[in-house]
């Protein structure tokens, strides 16, 4: 039930077609296309105000889209929600959790949200809190959790009842290095087995040790999407990300700022 | 300093209001009827000059009005102000003496330094018979005002500062809300009392002579003693006021330094709680329904957060002092409950959705039908009834009882329950369509002005659920006295869940429909 039904054409995970979003008058998003293939590891890079997380919110269902169309395993998100929700796990950024249950509850809580049965939650969730290291924090409130523990079960709570894609925002987000390869570990894991992950970041190291494909977001639009070695076309990442977004690095090579060291205060 | 500090309390303001033009307009709203209703209370001081007991309701006024500045920023954050939180400064050299000036200057901006202005020239007016008689009666006068709004200010800035630290650890703020609950019902009910005494001022004397002693009661008592032309008790209050100010200002100082050299409370020990367990009937029972899944987590929520948990309790106390004040004045009868279930409508919308703000993402990416998001409605209004119900019977039962007025009891039930019922939809109704986030950390937040136009919308519509209602109380008045008055107990119960119902139906669709837009303003705390 939590796979695409027999005989589905679709060779995507995800189809993002012509999503667009103006918040007052600003465009935030600016259509975006973006074919994500089923199994892959995908990364959404993009300088700050890129429109990352708004695209993300939209993809995911929490944000009406002014136009476009989004499909997640072959089912509208807009359209037909009530196949694609349950198809989608998420971890938003910048959203609360409840902050008054226990990272135990919290998964209790989602599983019973998703229906799945009791049993099959209770074993889930203590099997994900023992992965991801939670296990001697379970009992404690989330309004006590470190931000790295509030990665991990946000991410227990997406993960719970294995859905085919999984949306991630900003999963590394000061988040601690031991907490992050754990992360990083269950992903590996997951998208071993035919699922598909796409995360935001702005670590370009991490994007591209991690994913298969690529799309760098700037100014609400996709200006390169592919292959991880598509888009960085034989160089690092970074440099190519640089050279599409534009740096004003260059501005601090030329001279500017000439009184900031000199002094001896 | 002074300068710098005002500028960036009007920016702050500025730049809030232009976030949203709803916000705006609520934060105009608000003031306007907030500065309207501080005048109108300021004219009746200011006309009770000449009256016998005028000085007193000025030393009765400047007490409560400190009280209030006293209580109300610890319970319920410094108004939304963050240029009252001066450790923000606290990286940058300025001296503490520029810094407290700035401060100061800083608190006095906004719609409550204002009010309070209005309501303590109002009282000064009326207590100020004779005081332009000379020149230092009228001097006396004229300075007790700005000394009076100062320490109103400084003192409530520097109990806030004393008591940051303890308030912004999670353990302080739940027990600053629940104080802030209990003073407040307090304080409802001393009001309660003062208003509906009767004729004028019912206090006690000693009560008056006691607070003229207090730090409020002395510019109050100056302005009496310069017009009974003790001049020099009357400079001798106006100094000790003024020592106090700057009294308060040295202690606000050591706190703010404290402040911003000691550690936060955020590695304080964590709490654990135990989860029950999980399989099971009830596991089965919260996995096939999510109404009662809803209402289960709501449950959990009124025990372990304090905001909910406040909300609940100020409500119930309201409801059971609202009959025991008015028994107090003379109205002995089980209607006064109906004035309970009436309170408990205000508190509908944030316990539908404000509390928990942008949390509620989880349940909006399960929302997969119209019927869960019915669920979401009745499972989050359950909790409320299975405790306010058995109350409100509780309390109007307990009225006719010790009023003897028990023949009253089943249609003033029937009215409360018809009112519980309006309240309730239109709580549904205002949640969906003016979704409100109340601010995630209410002690530090940057957006004055933004519950305005929800206290608002909230305020009218409670106002529009009596309204809805008439036809109920229509019958209580028709029927009173006729063997039939009990009939109104089914009658109206029968009225107020049919008003749930109707809303349900419509509130379910559109909850399902806008869940994205209400996300996106909860995102916005």
């Amino acid at each position: 039930m939590q796979h695409p039904p027999e005989g589905d054409a679709v060779p995507a995970a995800v189809e993002v077609r012509g999503l667009r979003k103006e918040f007052d008058g600003k465009v935030a998003v600016e259509g975006v296309d973006l074919t994500i293939p089923r199994g892959s590891f995908y990364g959404l890079v993009g300088p700050n105000g890129a429109g990352k997380t708004t695209s993300l919110s939209m993809i995911t269902g929490l944000l009406r889209p002014d136009a476009g169309t989004v499909t997640v395993a072959g089912y509208d998100v807009w359209q037909d929600p009530y196949e694609a929700k349950h198809r989608i796990g998420i971890l938003p950024d910048g959203l609360r959790l409840f902050e008054r249950l226990s990272g135990r509850e919290l998964l209790r809580y989602t599983g019973r949200l998703r229906e799945l049965p009791a049993p099959d939650t209770e074993a889930r969730a203590e099997e994900l809190l023992d992965v991801l290291g939670l296990t001697e924090a379970g009992d404690k409130l989330v309004v006590d959790y470190s931000t790295g523990m509030r990665k991990k079960i946000g991410l227990a709570a997406a993960l719970l009842h294995n859905p085919p894609v999984l949306f991630l925002d900003e999963p590394f987000e000061s988040v601690d290095p031991v907490s992050a390869e754990t992360i990083r570990e269950v992903l590996r894991q997951y998208t071993a087995t035919g699922s598909t992950v796409v995360f935001s970041s702005h670590v370009m190291e991490l994007v591209a040790a991690l994913c298969t494909h690529v799309a760098i977001l700037a100014k609400g639009r996709v200006i390169a999407d592919g292959t991880l070695d598509e888009v960085r076309a034989g160089r690092s990442l970074n440099e190519r990300f640089m050279e599409l977004v534009g740096t004003p690095a260059g501005k601090a090579k030329g001279g500017s700022l000439a009184w900031l060291g000199s002094s001896s205060g | 300093m002074v300068g710098v500090f005002v500028g960036l309390k009007l920016a702050l303001l500025r730049s809030s209001l232009r976030r949203s033009t709803a916000r705006a307009v609520g934060f105009v709203a608000g003031t306007v009827i907030s500065v309207a209703g501080a005048c109108y209370a300021a004219v009746g001081l200011a006309l009770g000059q000449g009256e016998p007991d005028a000085p007193d309701v000025a030393v009765l006024a400047f007490a409560g009005l400190a009280v209030a500045w006293l209580v109300l920023p610890l319970s319920f954050g410094a108004g939304g102000d963050e240029s009252s939180d001066p450790t923000r400064l606290a990286v940058l050299p300025v001296r503490p003496r520029r810094l407290i000036a700035g401060a100061t200057a800083s608190a006095l901006i906004g719609p409550g330094p204002l009010c309070t202005l209005v309501l303590i020239t109002g009282a000064v007016v009326g207590a100020a018979e004779g005081a332009l008689g000379s020149f230092s009666a009228a001097l006396v006068t004229v300075l007790a005002v700005p000394l009076m709004l100062l320490l109103c200010v400084v003192a409530s800035r520097a109990l806030l500062a004393s008591f940051a630290r303890a308030l912004t650890g999670r353990r302080g703020k739940d027990a600053a809300a629940l104080g802030g609950v209990l003073t407040a019902v307090g304080g409802y009910a001393a009001y309660l009392l003062l208003t509906t005494a009767g004729s004028g001022l019912a206090l006690p004397p000693l009560v008056v002579r006691v607070l003229r002693w207090t730090p409020p009661g002395w510019p109050a008592d100056a302005i009496r003693a310069a017009a009974d032309g003790r001049t020099a008790t009357a400079l001798l209050e106006l100094a000790g006021t003024a020592a106090l100010i700057a009294l308060l200002m040295v202690w606000w100082h050591a706190s703010l330094a404290r402040l911003m050299t000691t550690t936060d409370s955020s590695t304080a020990q964590a709490v654990k709680v135990r989860a029950g367990r999980t399989t099971g009937l009830r596991a089965r029972l919260l996995t096939s329904s999510r109404t009662l899944l809803v209402a289960h987590h709501q449950f959990s929520a009124f025990a372990r957060s304090p905001r909910h948990r406040m909300t609940m309790i100020a409500a119930l106390a309201y409801a059971l002092l609202f009959p025991v004040v008015m028994a107090a004045v003379g109205m002995r009868t089980p209607y006064a409950a109906v004035g309970g279930a009436w309170v408990f409508g205000l508190t509908v919308p944030g316990v539908l959705f404000a509390l928990d703000g942008s949390a509620i993402w989880s349940n909006v990416a399960t929302l997969r039908t119209v019927a869960h998001a019915r669920a979401e409605l009745v499972g989050r209004l359950l909790p409320q009834l299975v405790v306010i119900a058995p109350w409100l019977t509780a309390v109007a039962t307990g009225v006719a009882l010790v009023s003897g007025r028990t023949d009253q009891l089943a249609a003033a039930l029937g009215v409360s329950f018809a009112l519980l019922g309006v309240t309730f939809a239109m709580g549904m109704a205002i949640s969906v369509f003016h979704p409100y986030p109340y601010p995630e950390d209410p002690w530090s937040v940057s957006a004055p002005g933004q519950s305005g136009g929800y206290h608002l919308a909230n305020f009218l519509s409670s106002i529009l659920g009596v309204v809805a209602v008439v036809p109920v109380i229509a019958g209580a008045i028709a029927l009173n006295g006729s063997v039939f008055l009990w009939l109104l107990l089914p009658l109206g119960t029968a009225y107020g869940l049919l008003a749930v119902l109707v809303t349900l139906r419509t509130m379910g669709r559109r909850l399902f429909d806008k869940a994205p837009e209400i996300l996106t303003t909860l995102r916005m705390s």
